[in-house]
């Protein structure tokens, strides 16, 4: 579903943030992209949604070019970024609707989705109100009910728990899930690494943008621990 | 306390100007970080850098300006000390003058002082830093003072330095002058300020908050302009009614009888009282609000939320409905953004229905351009189109796509729809302006087929213009690092531009058809086209590439 390959990223300036990364998301994965701080997670993920251009390499989503069909591309794939900065002057609902419009979601089916998903995160009744009066969760949640009301077959999500309260989390995991289990493949960074260990079925681990290690959860994680596995490979690749 | 009002000054002065921090000098964020704080939310981890040459084009554009405003204050002082000094009158000048920097200084500050003092986006930030309430009060309230200084000096200094070379007043004339000058935007700061949180506070109270806004303040300026029309025709007639245009201007605003008395003739005691009814209604009021500040500023910031919503029917409409809509409700939900990019378009039906009911010789008897006879209907179609190139959304329009840039970013819509949708705002609001306020004057005046014509095309030709021209301007020299939109909507430099062209490229041929005849308005009209479909062709072509490029 997802191929990056030899992906290399150099901002003005000089600083590579992303060098010569390489890697397969399968349809039905949920692959954990795991790295430090300004690791180049943030970029790869933002060359993968269409928000960044790069210079080498190649991104591909279900075969087609990022850079030569992005609206294509676009159409099959939702993203959550890190911080939900949504259009503060719409009410929720104008937002989802806004993406239904965009993702020529069918009627009926938009809101039996919006009714489902508003309803699993207990935001429904706030969908009439303005975004700017939402707590930075909630904003969240409508981040992610945008993202799922489209039925994406690529899911791109930056660091999607944060923000979440428990039981928010819990259900985006489920939902995570069911979204695999129908096809289609989930791409997340986290700083989590016990819900990577839990939830995902391989991981890749970056550091100063290039690949460490990359494969199921097995084979990386091993009989350890991916915390310690995690803090092995990058405390000692200098 | 000092250094810490100084970093906080230095932080917003920096962000207010639409300034980046530079690389290669000392960053914002180390002086934030001094504060106490790193790391912060104002961080520019991801922010998109705006275009290189913004801040050298931004300050030379300010310098024109200014300039302008210069030489304009002193054309005005020396026409009007040549009608006043041999009446005797001399000293009408600063008393008038000063009258009118504290209406500039009202004008400017209403819609400030939600932005400034109170709703500014790193509230929680700095609210959360280790200073004192008043410390923030204190920077908040200089930059505003700052703001209004500007203001005073540019009309103060030039039309007092005409004043000197007329009335040649005794050496103790100059500093009494600098003093008054520092302190005469204090109490018309308090008053706007007053006014912007009595609208903000009523507008709060309203489910739809930004309409409420929006019409409140366009009430207050339309007062406002009746106002200064009947000063102007007072100000017109002086030389009959001499002494008591300062009576009329007293008994409105007290301070410049003081401020009058104590410059020219050097009355210590009106001097004191100025002094002292400035600074001490400035300090109580600053004051007042520090006490009350968290208070007042949730009051007026507060969003009304009903949280009753139950699913229904939803409206469905195509991708490019969808993304006009989205351009549209960001017109509409920002006052700021309505009342300086929209009021050419208030302004424009305003006059075409005076115009109607009234009779053209009234209304421009009104706003002191009479006098055209027959050449009225040839100077019109220039005429009208000066309120036209004063409403200019799309200038703002991609800086305003801000943080939230990367929504359409990742959406599955072309490029150039998203162009149009900011085009359509903007040639929709100023097309139905034209074509209602054309229609309403060709029936008020009756001109000939041709001029009725040129009443539409004329207009309709710079509304294309200034549409294209405020797109291609954002496209080069956006700026998603704002924290209030006034930001970019007001002191951009796209936006600036366009409105200063958009002047220069009115009024200069105004004034060729008075001397040459209507044929300028034709050659005009045809150049806007010809520059038209070269900037339409510009914009879907490498605007599209310039919009592509743009990370988030």
């Amino acid at each position: 579903m997802l191929k990056i390959k030899n992906l290399s990223k150099t901002y003005k300036g000089g600083t590579k943030a992303v060098d010569n990364l390489s890697l397969d998301v399968a349809n039905g994965d949920i692959f954990a992209f795991i790295g430090h701080n300004g690791a180049g997670k943030t970029t790869t993920i933002k060359a993968v949604v269409g928000i960044l251009d790069f210079e080498e390499g190649s991104i591909e989503i279900d075969g087609m070019s990022i850079q030569e069909k992005p609206v294509e591309c676009k159409q099959i794939t939702a993203y959550i970024p890190d911080n939900p900065d949504l259009y503060e002057h719409m009410t929720g609902i104008q937002y989802l609707n806004f993406v239904g419009d965009i993702f020529s979601i069918e009627k009926a089916e938009r809101e039996a989705s919006i009714g489902k998903y508003a309803d699993a995160f207990e935001i429904t009744r706030n969908l009439g109100d303005q975004i700017s009066s939402y707590s930075h969760g909630m904003k969240q949640k409508l981040a992610v009910i945008s993202a799922l009301i489209h039925k994406p077959r690529l899911l791109v999500l930056d660091e999607p728990f944060v923000g979440l309260d428990p039981k928010a989390s819990h259900i985006l995991k489920g939902f995570m899930r069911d979204l695999c289990n129908g096809g289609s493949a989930i791409f997340f960074s986290t700083h989590i690494l016990e819900v990577a260990e839990k939830l995902c079925d391989k991981v890749a681990i970056i550091k100063e943008g290039r690949l460490l290690v990359s494969g199921t959860m097995e084979e990386v994680r091993g009989n350890s621990s991916l915390e310690d596995v995690f803090l092995e490979l990058t405390d000692h690749e200098k | 306390m000092k250094n810490k009002l100084w970093l906080l000054l230095k932080v917003q002065l920096r962000s207010t100007l639409g300034r980046r921090p530079d690389s290669k000098k000392k960053s914002v964020r180390p002086a934030l970080g001094s504060l106490g704080r790193s790391g912060s939310p104002l961080s520019q981890k991801n922010a998109p850098a705006a275009s290189g040459s913004g801040n050298a084009g931004y300050t030379v554009l300010m310098v024109f300006v200014a300039i302008m405003m210069v030489f304009l204050v002193v054309f005005f002082s020396m026409t009007m000390a040549d009608s006043l000094a041999p009446l005797g009158l001399i000293d009408l000048l600063p008393a008038l003058m000063m009258a009118a920097s504290c209406v500039t200084v009202l004008i400017t500050t209403i819609y400030k002082t939600n932005g400034i003092l109170f709703g500014f986006r790193d509230y929680d930030l700095v609210m959360s830093l280790p200073v004192k309430t008043s410390t923030v009060i204190a920077s908040r309230v200089m930059i505003l003072y700052l703001y209004n200084m500007l203001f005073c000096l540019v009309i103060l200094v030039p039309s007092t330095i005409v004043y000197a070379m007329y009335a040649t007043p005794p050496a103790g004339f100059y500093p009494v002058f600098v003093i008054c000058l520092l302190l005469v935007p204090l109490v018309p700061v308090i008053i706007a300020t007053a006014i912007g949180m009595l609208i903000a506070w009523i507008a709060s109270h309203f489910k739809r908050k930004s309409g409420a806004n929006i019409i409140f303040t366009v009430i207050a300026l339309l007062l406002w302009m009746y106002l200064c029309m009947n000063m102007s025709n007072i100000a017109v007639n002086f030389a009959n009614i001499g002494e008591t245009l300062m009576q009329v201007i007293s008994r409105v605003y007290p301070l410049v009888t003081w401020y009058t008395a104590a410059v020219c003739t050097l009355d210590m005691a009106s001097f004191a009282l100025f002094a002292a009814v400035s600074v001490g209604a400035f300090l109580l009021f600053t004051a007042v609000i520090a006490k009350n500040f968290k208070h007042i500023n949730n009051s007026l910031t507060a969003d009304r939320t009903s949280s009753d919503f139950q699913m229904s029917s939803l409206k469905q409409s195509s991708k490019k409905a969808a993304l006009f809509g989205r351009e549209w409700r960001r017109f509409i939900s920002t006052p700021v953004y309505v009342l300086n990019s929209g009021i050419g378009v208030i302004l424009i039906l305003i006059f075409a229905v005076l115009i109607l009911v009234a009779g053209a010789g009234t209304v421009l008897n009104l706003i002191g351009m009479s006098g055209f006879g027959n050449t009225l209907t040839d100077i019109l179609p220039v005429g009208l189109s000066f309120f036209i190139v004063m409403t200019c959304p799309s200038a703002a329009s991609v800086s305003l796509e801000g943080k939230s840039f990367w929504i359409i970013k990742t959406m599955p819509v072309q490029t150039k729809d998203v162009l149009m949708a900011k085009l359509k705002v903007n040639l929709y609001l100023t097309i139905f302006a034209v074509l209602i306020s054309s229609t309403l004057i060709n029936i008020a005046l009756q001109p000939t087929p041709l001029q009725a014509v040129m009443m539409y095309a004329t207009p309709l030709a710079y509304s294309v213009f200034t549409s294209l021209f405020g797109l291609r301007l954002n496209l080069s020299n956006y700026n998603f690092d704002w924290n209030t939109e006034m930001q970019v909507v007001k002191q951009s430099m796209p936006v600036m531009t366009v409105i200063l062209t958009g002047m220069a490229i009115t009024i200069v041929p105004a004034i060729l058809v008075l001397t040459l005849g209507p044929m300028v308005s034709y050659i005009v009209t045809a150049a806007l086209a010809v520059l038209c479909v070269l900037l339409y062709s510009n914009i879907f072509t490498k605007g599209i590439r310039d919009f592509d490029a743009i990370g988030a």
